[in-house]
């Protein structure tokens, strides 16, 4: 029988003293792990036609690790074209205080930049041009509190011009429809005049504000022997691309076995021969690392506008029944062709 | 001034002690043989580490190379076709134009002829924003084309877009392999940067490529390389920007990366391009295995230590439970548990301890035993000895105090006999005063007396002043061979002290050999100090009573002179009172007051008036009587004869009073009077003059008839009868 246990003691109030270092440890491990955060993003689809842009904008942002309900929610607000409701839709996001807003086309990003001002909101832009509409200082210093992806701008306008011009060079009278004083139609106008001048192509230029106008117009032309119009080229700009207008559109161009060009629409059975533009699902996955960076604490307006690449497609099953060839060079370069 | 009292360093335990001996030990042993293991575990993780990180960077080189390769792979293919040569203008489009489309990274195509003019150029722009596609090739690259080497022009950036391109060119031959062309390319290095971005460094690392400026060219973050940010402030980027290494060599370094953090990177120089990929894997990552194989190691040495430990602690147990269980048991005996017995057990070492020490307990236990019963006979001793004192106190008659004395000492000690001798008044022989039991009665009725000096114990004792013992018959049977007293054993002769005389001695007896210790001595001699101090005491009170007595007799004789000398000289004293008047007589000497005159006691008359006549004393002596008579001649009662005398002892005190004070009235006239005759003597210094006024003054003062003062020494012729001489004086 042991008698004695000091000792005893002593030894087992070490062994007591490291096991609680060790729970102690394990707890205060536990407890440094902070509550992740939940990111709250207000995106507002303003335009139908790249509607696609959101999913593609989501795509990115999961591919970052931004899960959603998880640590990123959305509120996608869509509408078309409506300035009005950009801008209602634009209020709740900072009544809201989200963390940022996505926000697409040129005329709601512009909007979206105006109705941030002294908030701390940031703003990504996406299928937005930004030349000549003031959106942003500069491609690698956007300024303020806004960054996103550019629309390749009034070059694609010419390039739509070029392809046409393969495809019906034959062509010189080119009715060009867009959204009245739409902030980016005179750049690109800018830019077609003179190559279309250089091909001794007229360009003729019809500003509208609904397609009830369109409708007018061209049924004002159908009425007449000669319509004045050998192709129909859409600018980048939100009137023509609306399934109301294009199907105006669509309409009498089939009618009058004529090229309609520059975007890839269809509508009531009429469709538009080829389209230059930007892929709505990639040009929205650029904007996730803007995003993911504006999350990680840069401040937006200095990361660099990153720019999309032109999208070509060519529906060829359209040429055809236009009994239109299309050059082996157009079809090479394209992107996209549809049989 | 206060003293700090430092409080004894508490040391650890035995256990604790040699546990932590052992451990310690070990852990030195463990250390000593780990560091150096360490060290050289460290520098190979270390290399290890280097070698992984040029592998990765090689990797990433390769990728980067291959992207590159693969461009000119496909514009050498399209070159290589003679076909595009011969071909139409229109031809060379179509072809030019799958190439655009089938890569992405060429944003602009050209074909030239050899001697530079372009023939066809294709675009994915309009051809308004394509650009001077020759102007951004550089100089001297149709030369080395033609030479039938490969171009890449320099890195500039799209102002639209500010994304890097570069121009490729290859050259175009025929069938025979003569140079007739140059395909040139514009390539958009942003399909470069998802396959930068896309290297996998480790868990958290990441790769980059610079151009031969530092100019960022591809990266995981685009943004920085649309700033066309510069990075050789990067360590490792300035070393390829100042002295690149040959192409496919790498070079590894820790410094802080392009993202801010302490890295461990390795740069890549391509060659051609003089580019260079740089891989960065954070420090904390790249060292996380090496630093967890040395905290496994370390965990190993702790396992060790803590088996180590535990082998210890079960090993000092081992050695120190004996000796604790040991220390627990002296402490208990401390603490007055004497009866307890260390447990032989543990070490052969311990044991012998165990069992000196238990040898040790036993004889403290019977030394304390013994401490204690000699203490309390002690006790019983000095109890006894207040006890003598305390009876002794009140007693001061000695033929009663010895007595008491010795049967008191008898029985507390429970002896055998108890003696007390007192010196005679020759101091020559110890007288027994008083004796214990028949023994003591006999001895005491024939005078029994011991000489001073002589053989006995008493007789010693007396003289030296010293206590003398005798515990055993056998030894010393000369002294035990009183026939009152055969059982006689042990003896003890004690001396009885008063100061510096030894006035006695006192003798205790036991029926038992050896009964007297030393310690017994000092209790006795205490016992029969306190006895001698009672029968001096005692004497000295006989003494103080003998004196007062002697005292008070030689003052009544005084005083009785005093009073004889008074009435002698003032025999008409005496007063008689009717109640009419007061008158002073001295003829009234009734028969009743001449019997209480001469016997001093109170005498009642007879007759018709009864009278009762009272003696007045002073100092037992009768100078007087009071003789009273009632006016109704009734019978005098007792209560009024004792009021009567108690008033004629009141004025008993009274006239002693008044004789007192005429006395000492009469003693300062007689001390007045000599002063003044002093003083008169003294007023002059002649002395004739001073003998004159001496003889006159004392004459006069003294009320003389006559006075003669004479000096000097009378001659025979000068010497006369003395009535002869006064009467010279009284015809002088």
């Amino acid at each position: 029988m042991r008698e004695y246990r000091h000792s005893d003691h002593r030894i087992k109030g070490v062994w007591r003293a490291l096991a609680s270092l060790v729970v102690l440890g394990f707890l205060l491990s536990g407890c440094g792990t902070p509550e992740p955060k939940v990111y709250r993003v207000g995106v507002l689809s303003g335009l139908d036609f790249v509607a696609a842009i959101t999913d593609g904008f989501k795509e990115g942002m999961t591919g970052l690790g931004y899960v959603e309900g998880e640590n990123i929610v959305y509120d996608v607000q869509q509408t078309n074209f409506d300035i009005a409701a950009y801008r209602s839709i634009l209020d709740k996001f900072i009544a809201d205080k989200v963390d940022l807003i996505f926000v697409f086309p040129t005329e709601a990003s512009i909007e979206a930049k105006n109705v941030t001002q002294g908030t701390d909101i940031p703003v990504v832009f996406n299928f937005a041009l930004i030349e000549g509409v003031g959106l942003v200082d500069s491609v690698r210093e956007p300024g303020g509190n806004i960054t996103g992806v550019r629309y390749p701008g009034p070059d694609i306008a010419v390039k739509r011009f070029e392809i046409l011009h393969e495809i019906v060079p034959d062509a010189k009278r080119i009715w060009i429809p867009y959204q009245r004083d739409y902030p980016i139609v005179d750049s690109q106008l800018e830019a077609l005049r003179p190559v279309a001048e250089a091909a001794n192509i007229t360009l003729i230029e019809f500003p509208a504000e609904s397609a009830a106008e369109l409708e007018a117009e061209l049924q004002a032309r159908a009425k007449q022997d000669d319509p004045g119009i050998d192709a129909i080229l859409f600018l980048a700009e939100p009137l023509a691309v609306t399934p109301e207008s294009f199907a105006v559109i669509g309409r009498f161009a089939d009618e009058h076995k004529l090229l309609v060009g520059g975007a890839l629409m269809s509508a009531e059975g009429h469709e538009s021969v080829f389209g230059v533009n930007v892929n709505p699902l990639d040009t929205g996955k650029l904007a996730a690392p803007l995003a993911d960076k504006i999350f990680r604490g840069t401040p937006a307006g200095t990361i660099p506008v990153v720019s999309a690449e032109n999208f070509v497609q060519i529906n060829y099953r359209a040429a055809q029944a236009l009994g239109l060839t299309v050059p082996e060079s157009v079809l090479a370069q394209a992107d996209e062709v549809i049989r | 001034m206060s003293m700090q009292t430092k409080k004894p360093k508490t040391s650890r335990s035995l256990a604790a002690t040699l546990a932590s001996a052992f451990l310690g030990l070990t852990l030195v042993a463990l250390f000593i043989a780990y560091i150096p293991q360490l060290f050289f575990f460290i520098r190979t993780g270390n290399q290890a580490i280097a070698g992984e990180q040029q592998l990765i960077a090689k990797e990433a080189a390769n990728t980067v190379v291959s992207f590159i390769e693969a461009k000119f792979g496909v514009l050498e293919t399209a070159a290589r076709l003679g076909y595009l040569i011969s071909t139409s203008r229109e031809n060379q489009k179509e072809i030019l134009a799958s190439l655009l489309g089938s890569q992405p990274a060429f944003r602009q195509l050209a074909f030239l002829d050899a001697q530079g003019w372009e023939l066809v150029r294709i675009s994915r722009l309009s051809k308004s924003t394509s650009g001077d596609l020759i102007g951004r090739a550089g100089s001297g690259w149709l030369e080395q084309v033609a030479r039938g080497e490969r171009y890449i022009g320099p890195i500039y950036v799209d102002e639209a877009t500010s994304e890097p391109l570069l121009v490729m060119a290859v050259p175009a031959r025929d069938v025979f392999g003569d140079f007739r062309g140059v395909l040139l390319a514009e390539v958009n290095l942003k399909f470069m940067w998802d396959l930068v971005g896309a290297l996998k460094v480790g868990e958290t690392g990441l790769a980059y490529v610079v151009d031969r400026q530092g100019n960022l060219i591809a990266f995981g973050d685009v943004s920085r390389v649309l700033q066309s940010e510069n990075v050789s402030r990067l360590d490792l980027v300035a070393k390829f920007v100042a002295d690149p290494v040959p192409a496919g060599e790498a070079v590894t370094g820790g410094f802080q990366g392009i993202n801010g953090f302490r890295v461990i990177g390795t740069y890549v120089s391509l060659g051609v391009p003089d580019w260079a990929v740089v891989t960065e894997l954070p420090v904390q990552e790249g060292t996380a295995s090496l630093i967890r194989s040395i905290l496994a190691s370390l965990g190993v040495m702790v396992i060790v230590a803590v088996v180590v430990a535990r082998v210890a602690v079960y090993i000092a147990r081992r050695l120190a439970v004996p000796l604790l269980n040991l220390t627990t048991t002296a402490g208990r005996i401390a603490g007055g548990e004497l009866n307890l017995q260390a447990a032989l057990q543990g070490p052969s070492e311990v044991v012998d301890l165990a069992r000196a020490f238990n040898t040790m307990t036993a004889q403290l236990r019977e030394t304390l035993t013994g401490l204690e019963q000699r203490v309390a006979e002690r006790t019983q001793g000095l109890l006894t000895a207040a006890e003598v004192s305390s009876a002794t106190a009140a007693v001061l008659d000695l033929d009663k105090l010895l007595p008491q004395i010795v049967e008191l000492v008898r029985e507390r000690f429970q002896l055998y006999y108890v003696g007390l001798f007192l010196t005679d008044e020759a101091g020559e022989y110890a007288v027994l005063r008083a004796g214990t039991g028949e023994a003591g009665r006999a001895m005491l009725a024939r005078q029994h007396r011991l000489r001073i000096g002589g053989d006995s114990m008493i007789g010693r004792c007396v003289l030296t002043g010293q206590a003398d013992i005798q515990l055993d018959v056998g030894e010393a049977a000369v002294h035990f061979s009183n026939p009152d007293l055969p059982d006689t054993r042990s003896e003890l002769a004690l001396p009885l002290r008063a100061g510096d005389q030894i006035i006695g001695a006192m003798t205790v007896q036991s029926e038992h050999e050896a009964f007297f210790s030393q310690a017994d001595v000092s209790v006795m001699q205490t016992v029969a100090d306190q006895v001698a101090n009672a029968v001096r005491n005692a004497r000295l009170f006989q003494q103080l009573q003998a004196s007062l007595e002697a005292e008070r007799r030689a003052y009544g004789e005084l005083a009785s002179d005093a009073w004889r000398s008074l009435l002698q000289y003032r025999s008409e004293l005496g007063f008689v009172s009717d109640g009419q008047k007061t008158v002073q007589r001295a003829d009234v000497w009734r028969p009743e007051m001449e019997t209480a005159l001469h016997t001093a006691q109170v005498v009642p008359g007879q007759g018709d008036a009864p009278t009762v006549a009272i003696p007045i004393k002073v100092r037992d002596q009768v100078i007087g009587v009071v003789d009273g008579c009632k006016p109704d001649g009734s019978e005098w009662t007792q209560e009024e004869i004792d009021m009567l005398s108690a008033l004629t002892e009141q004025l008993n005190v009274a006239l002693e009073s008044a004789r007192l004070y005429q006395d000492t009235q009469r003693r300062a006239t007689r001390e007045r009077m000599i002063g003044e005759v002093t003083g008169r003597i003294r007023e002059t210094l002649n002395v004739e003059a001073v003998l004159k006024t001496a003889v006159d003054e004392i004459r006069q003062a003294l009320q003389l008839e006559r006075l003669v003062v004479r000096l000097g020494t009378p001659d025979e012729d000068t010497v006369q009868p003395a009535e002869k001489g006064y009467q010279d004086v009284e015809q002088d």
